[in-house]
């Protein structure tokens, strides 16, 4: 998969953004552009079980949102990372930044 | 890209040829996962941080003059080896300026720096950069 799809869905208690393809410096921008605005105005939950690839910029746009949410008084949750996701953001030692969760419903 | 395999001469191997631009990491990902580098896992680290490096040359050692190959082997001991071959002033410049010893949020430029650096290190078991006047090679082992 070469194209980064991202879909969006609004709850009562927060938005869910489902990611599916790649995110690397070709396609983060657009990752970049939607974790950034609903991380600052909503609880937060990304669906990363169907990403195939994780760059050191998305990780970056993931750790600032981590701080941003934080800011707000708002939550960023990480859903059912894939191997990939879950081996970048462990290589990084940041992982304990990351609230990582394998269902919805231990969030919302 | 223009890849090509090993065939007989090196049975265990591939490798390809890219420009160098950013606007190739989609195909520099199908040139990994074409790869038999065996599980899973050892995809997923050849895809991290083979694509960092990608990534990197793409943007501070372009234009490179002739592209960039990429060569996917295995060593004596049997590791996994990705080599990048290149030839660029500016990579060898930008090799020897000083940058984050550990990752940092840049209030300035409004993003985290040095997480690739540390993804590729801990994704890797070796990490070697040779510039030479034939050329410049980067040769990661897993």
């Amino acid at each position: 998969m070469d194209q980064l799809n991202i879909s969006e869905k609004v709850t009562d208690r927060g938005a869910i953004l489902v990611v599916e393809g790649p995110v690397n410096s070709y396609t983060f921008t657009e990752f970049q552009t939607k974790v950034y605005a609903w991380s600052k105005k909503a609880d937060l939950v990304i669906d990363m079980a169907a990403v195939t690839s994780l760059s050191s910029a998305g990780l970056g746009v993931l750790m600032a949102a981590i701080d941003d949410a934080n800011d707000a008084g708002r939550k960023l949750w990480i859903l059912k990372p894939s191997e990939i996701v879950r081996m970048a953001i462990e290589s990084t030692g940041f992982a304990d930044s990351f609230a990582v969760i394998g269902a919805l419903r231990e969030a919302f | 890209m223009r890849g090509q395999s090993g065939g007989a001469r090196n049975p265990r191997g591939s490798r390809a040829r890219f420009r160098g631009s950013r606007a190739e990491c989609p195909s520099f990902e199908r040139f990994i996962d074409g790869l038999e580098c065996g599980d899973g896992s050892a995809r997923a680290r050849l895809r991290l941080v083979g694509g960092e490096l990608f990534d990197n040359l793409a943007t501070h050692a372009a234009p490179l003059r002739g592209g960039m190959s990429v060569r996917f082997g295995r060593n004596s001991a049997g590791r996994m080896t990705l080599a990048f071959t290149f030839r660029s002033a500016r990579y060898r410049a930008w090799l020897k300026a000083p940058g984050p010893s550990l990752p940092s949020w840049s209030p300035v430029e409004k993003r985290w720096r040095g997480l690739g650096l540390i993804m590729v290190r801990n994704l890797s078991s070796r990490v070697e950069h040779r510039a030479g006047p034939s050329g410049d090679r980067i040769v990661v082992t897993f």
